[in-house]
């Protein structure tokens, strides 16, 4: 232990370089030129049963929070290319970036950089750093932009797929319906002494009552298919409204985390700049020592050879005689 | 011939030692034929003061005639000499007896250049027969005694192996009170091992910074730890503060 303290104090310029100037220089370049800052946006997300009913928006969790169903999905949107791409050229047309190389690297740093997490049961915090604050407010809010009009578009082209596959089925059913009836009336027609129970029970004509039932099977069809279409338009509107309306921006995006520290980023650079050149320094006082296999310390000396170090004699010198 | 010359100076090694003792003014640059004086060596008082630290801190076991201690290092340039030096001047002031400094570093003699004489004959020199001992006496403290090694040889390990054969050390015991021996470096010679039968405890100096633990290993083995006394850490220069040091 005393020849690394020892080490420490011969060679202290070199230590105060690496211990205490480099990592000052280091971590102030760090908070002074790549100064970073914090963008913050909060989103409140209402909960589906405040429709009354169990209407559930598209790729909706019910185990989860409404917070954390929210942060899931836009937390797996700005992972694509195609979301990030059009944050770019909404950030291009509004003027916030000056050319298409700036918005690259920013695009570039959107997977990276914004930050969604669910607080509590509702809220959702979204975070972006950047290095231009107009820019990190630009892309949360073309960000939450974005992702509003993406959740209503594909609530609209769910109901739109549900809607058109339920009315050409109901469309089928009714043109069945149709053909049904009027044979029935043309075999009515044809057998005139043939009358249709009035309570509804059998005949007792085979071929008339096989008419009878399939009109009936075909009007059962089209009854429900009606029905299944209208809860559909409801469910389709409905969840298209609670996207709409249960998804607020309640915290407009504003710089949260400016000055010397950032978003701490530059404070962690300083950490780590610091933690290296601790490293190093450690390292160079342990090759110094391990490199060093003279005499320096009288206890050691006394451990390694078994004998003891009568007396230590300063530095000095004698006079030599002419 | 040179048989001759070792017998001479031989039969007149204690006569040669009692003039070197006997009380007699000096002065500094002094110079007989037989007997030098040595210029003052200016040492620190807190570098003798530790190396006071370090003398006193050895153990010598019980005997009749002067404590011989052996001053070595690893590797050269670690301060070996000067700690020789600094606790012959310690032991000299201290005990008021009679205390002889030897030095036995035979390839790389550096001892005249603290003392400030010229280098001549020396311990070498008497080894080989072809010249007398040379006892110097410090200029301060008045009782420290010097005997060099003489110029460089190339062939120390023989000399150095005649001296631990020899009877020079058993002569010089009954003079002095303590004698220090500069011994040289361990890892620089091939008669290592010997150093321990010249001396009855060694004191290692190690230089901060500059010797290597793994070489300190390698003389403590050669040395054998029982002969090794202890360490001396010369050149101590923490930066660390002293408070801080304490708690580590």
């Amino acid at each position: 232990m005393a020849r690394y303290v020892e080490v420490l104090f011969r060679y202290w310029v070199r230590f105060a370089i690496v211990l205490i100037i480099a990592p000052l220089a280091l971590g102030g370049a760090s908070v002074a030129v790549f100064r970073t800052y914090q963008a913050t946006a909060s989103l409140w997300v209402e909960s589906p049963d405040t429709f009354g009913q169990s209407v559930t928006p598209s790729g909706w969790n019910s185990y989860l929070t409404p917070a954390q169903n929210q942060a899931d999905t836009l937390q797996q949107l700005i992972t694509t290319l195609s979301f990030d791409d059009q944050i770019g050229d909404r950030l291009l047309a509004k003027g916030i970036v000056g050319n298409r190389d700036q918005t690259n690297a920013i695009v570039a740093s959107i997977p990276v950089g914004m930050k969604v997490t669910p607080n509590g049961s509702h809220l959702v915090t979204i975070t972006f750093s950047s290095a231009s604050q107009t820019a990190g407010v630009g892309v949360i809010q073309a960000a939450v932009d974005l992702f509003l009009e993406r959740q209503i578009a594909l609530q609209r082209h769910q109901e739109d797929l549900s809607t058109t596959f339920l009315t050409g089925q109901l469309k089928t059913a009714q043109a069945q319906l149709t053909t049904s009836e009027a044979a029935l009336q043309q075999y009515l027609v044809d057998h005139s002494n043939a009358r249709l129970s009035t309570n509804g029970q059998d005949t007792g004509i085979v071929a008339l009552d096989q008419l009878v039932h399939q009109v009936q099977q075909n009007r059962d069809r089209t009854t429900q298919l009606q029905t299944e279409l209208d809860q559909a338009q409801f469910l389709g509107g409905a969840a298209q409204q609670l996207v709409e309306t249960n998804t607020k921006l309640v915290d407009a995006p504003h710089i949260s985390h400016a000055g010397l520290t950032g978003d701490g980023n530059s404070l962690k650079r300083a950490a780590i700049a610091l933690l290296v050149c601790l490293s190093v320094g450690i390292l160079y006082v342990l090759v110094l020592v391990w490199a060093d296999k003279t005499v320096r310390d009288a206890k050691e000396l006394q451990r390694r050879l078994r004998v003891p170090v009568l007396a230590t004699i300063p530095v000095m010198h004698l006079e030599d005689r002419p | 011939m040179r048989d001759g010359n070792r017998l001479e100076a031989t039969t007149e090694l204690s006569e040669r030692i009692a003039t070197a003792l006997k009380p007699r003014p000096l002065a500094p640059g002094y110079v007989s034929r037989t007997l030098q004086a040595t210029y003052p060596v200016t040492l620190s008082p807190l570098f003798i003061d530790r190396c006071r630290r370090a003398y006193l801190s050895v153990d010598f076991e019980q005997q009749d005639g002067a404590g011989v201690l052996g001053i070595t290092s690893s590797i050269r340039g670690e301060g070996k000499t000067s700690i020789a030096i600094g606790i012959a001047t310690a032991i000299a002031t201290d005990t008021q007896r009679p205390t002889l400094l030897l030095e036995c570093d035979l390839e790389r003699p550096s001892i005249h250049r603290y003392f400030g004489f010229q280098i001549g004959t020396g311990l070498a020199d008497l080894m080989e027969g072809s010249a007398p001992v040379r006892i110097l006496r410090a200029a301060a403290p008045p009782n420290l005694h010097v005997i060099p090694s003489g110029e460089p040889r190339e062939d120390a390990s023989r000399l150095f192996y005649q001296l631990s054969e020899g009877q020079l050390l058993e002569e010089l015991k009954p003079h002095f009170g303590t004698i220090v021996i500069d011994l040289p470096p361990m890892l620089d010679i091939g008669y290592s091992s010997l150093a321990s039968q010249l001396s009855d405890r060694i004191l290692l100096v190690a230089r901060y910074g500059v010797t290597t633990i793994e070489d300190l290993e390698k003389t403590v083995f050669l040395l054998g730890r029982k002969s090794i006394a202890g360490v001396v850490l010369n050149g101590t220069e923490y930066k660390t503060p002293e408070w801080l040091r304490r708690l580590v």
